[in-house]
């Protein structure tokens, strides 16, 4: 027998370049980097807390993570900490951070690699860097669905069969979409992209 | 949590580790405290030469190391082709091809050529550092469990590349010496190793209603993550003995009801502690037989969880549980979890778990089919 599980979006947040938007408060931050971004949402009354002293530790897709999932949380009126999910989609996956690590290798002789850069190396470690700054303790893990996006919703749904929310990323060249996301009543419609589940008016979705 | 009435079988797996082709010369291996370790070699990079690794010899010259685990492991994934989705369990993925003109991501391009090579359609990669391989089973089991998929073909593979073994030394993971002794009190770091491995997963009503042999069954599966440190795991375990009640209760099982643990064991200082802590809090005085594969066939990073996999159902045959490998002094926190001699597997319930960088666990239950 086939189960269907519905989800509906609680929060969202999109980051691009230097633009940081909520969908369900309209909130819009600009700065000239993601440093002073973060200036600006941990700037916002009522924002809960969370662990950002390690922001500068990784690079700017990591850093995008944290702002987006920041405020995709605090869009979503949820609590940091607890049994939330968190997966991350795209097809880019880590490729510049491997290419970053293994050139600054060659750069240095083969001798010494440089342990930041190798930890970035992973396409799991946005989505983990997210969980420690809010403390979530689900399921973490990145997935590649070669662009079916259908299958990362569908994912998301069995998620949701077993933790009280999700915070779910998509990136797509230089945007990064962080969707907080709870259980619903209706299946999430197959083909709808990121960028429209975003725009879409709250309560349709 | 209640325990799923039709437990994903396997139906098909294969390995191919430092001791070649097939499940048995790796557990032939474990059975006689063998390792695979040696000299690296293959890089030609005299900084890494002082350094070991289970080397699989076939790789070492071979230019398309992914293509060759691919290819050698297809047999045991083809006769499913038709009907299966393919869970990739995938650390960096192809890292040979850093430097294609396509610029694609490295993971993105393993999984697109393993759906090539294994003939289907449709496929997802799961990647969640060193816990990769028992998360894709993890997940794989949801989507069976949900009746998404009526079979799961599970591919997981990692070889000691350069990019690799160069950033392990980065951080100080690897062991000097050519001996990795996991949950050892003298225990100085991991030494890594090339592996492939597949499993073929069905809804075990699927299974017997096609006459297929069961080797063994995932009746419960658990994920956590620390939400604590990017390349250190939360010293007091307590999200690894969360996903770990996870496991049981989505099994309907006790701690009582386990004959044996196959952890990650990497042999470094912080993982090795933060497992038996975990167990601990989980099993609290009762010892369970703790055992690490990786003192033999090495880290294999993505398949760990299938090599772990691998030794499961050959430890749920055979009714043994293997000595542990280099094992000195055993870690005082472990008390009588641990032996250097071969013991008898009392309980056919096998915990087996992985835990990655970023604090990623994820751990599978296993069984006998009967």
């Amino acid at each position: 027998m086939k189960i269907t599980y519905g989800w509906q979006v609680a929060g969202a947040a999109k980051i691009c370049g230097p633009l940081l938007t909520s969908r369900r408060k309209k909130l819009v931050l600009q700065s000239g980097d993601l440093p002073g971004l973060l200036s600006a949402l941990l700037a916002l009354p009522g924002l809960p807390r969370t662990a950002t002293e390690d922001f500068r530790r990784g690079d700017s897709v990591v850093r995008q993570h944290l702002l987006a999932a920041i405020l995709a949380v605090f869009d979503a009126d949820a609590s940091p900490e607890g049994n939330t999910a968190l997966i991350g989609h795209s097809r880019s996956g880590c490729l510049q951070q491997n290419r970053a690590y293994f050139t600054d290798y060659f750069q240095y002789g083969r001798q010494y690699g440089k342990g930041h850069l190798f930890v970035g190396t992973l396409p799991s470690t946005p989505v983990c860097e997210a969980s420690i700054a809010l403390g979530f303790h689900g399921a973490a893990y990145y997935l590649d669905t070669l662009d079916r996006i259908g299958v990362f919703w569908r994912e998301i749904e069995l998620l949701l069969a077993d933790h009280p929310s999700v915070l779910a990323f998509h990136r797509e060249k230089e945007t990064l979409f962080a969707f907080f996301l709870t259980p619903g009543q209706t299946a999430a419609p197959e083909d709808i992209s990121p960028a429209s589940l975003f725009d879409v008016q709250e309560g349709l979705v | 949590m209640t325990p799923s009435r039709d437990p994903a079988a396997i139906v098909a797996h294969d390995l191919f580790t430092a001791f070649g082709a097939g499940a048995d010369p790796a557990w032939q291996a474990l059975l006689e405290r063998r390792t695979g370790f040696s000299p690296c070699l293959r890089f030609r990079n005299k900084n890494l030469e002082n350094l070991y690794a289970a080397l699989a010899p076939e790789l070492e010259k071979e230019t398309d190391p992914s293509g060759f685990f691919l290819h050698a492991l297809a047999p045991s994934i083809l006769p499913f082709a038709d009907r299966a989705e393919l869970f990739l369990a995938a650390t960096v993925g192809e890292i040979e091809r850093l430097d294609d003109p396509r610029d694609q991501c490295t993971v993105d391009a393993l999984l697109e050529r393993a759906l090539r090579v294994f003939r289907m359609e449709r496929g997802m990669a799961v990647s969640a550092a060193c816990a990769s391989g028992n998360a894709a089973v993890c997940r794989a089991c949801a989507h069976l469990a949900a009746g998404r998929i009526g079979c799961a073909a599970i591919f997981g593979s990692d070889y000691v590349s350069e990019f690799i073994l160069s950033g392990f030394a980065t951080l100080k993971a690897v062991s000097p010496a050519p001996i990795c002794r996991p949950y050892d009190r003298t225990r100085d770091g991991l030494l890594l190793g090339d592996a492939a491995g597949t499993a073929v997963l069905m809804p075990r009503s699927r299974a017997e209603a096609e006459g297929l042999p069961v080797s063994g069954l995932v009746t419960g599966c658990g994920m956590s993550c620390d939400a604590a440190h990017i390349t250190a795991p939360r010293p007091d375990g307590k999200a690894l003995a969360c996903a770990i009640r996870q496991a049981l209760d989505r099994a309907g099982r006790t701690p009582g009801d386990v004959g044996a643990v196959i952890g990650h064991g990497t042999g470094t200082a912080y993982n090795d502690i933060m497992e038996i802590r975990a167990l601990k809090q989980v099993f609290g005085d009762s010892p369970v037989p703790l055992l690490s594969v990786k003192g033999s066939s090495g880290h294999t990073l993505a398949c760990a969880g299938l090599v772990q996999l691998s030794a499961a159902l050959a430890m749920l045959r055979s009714g043994r549980i293997p000595p542990q490998t280099s094992l000195r002094e055993p870690e005082p926190e472990a008390g009588a979890m641990l032996s250097g001699e071969e013991r008898t597997l009392k309980k056919k319930v096998i915990l087996s778990m992985n835990s990655g960088f970023g604090g990623l666990n994820a751990v599978l239950l296993l069984e006998a089919a009967s």
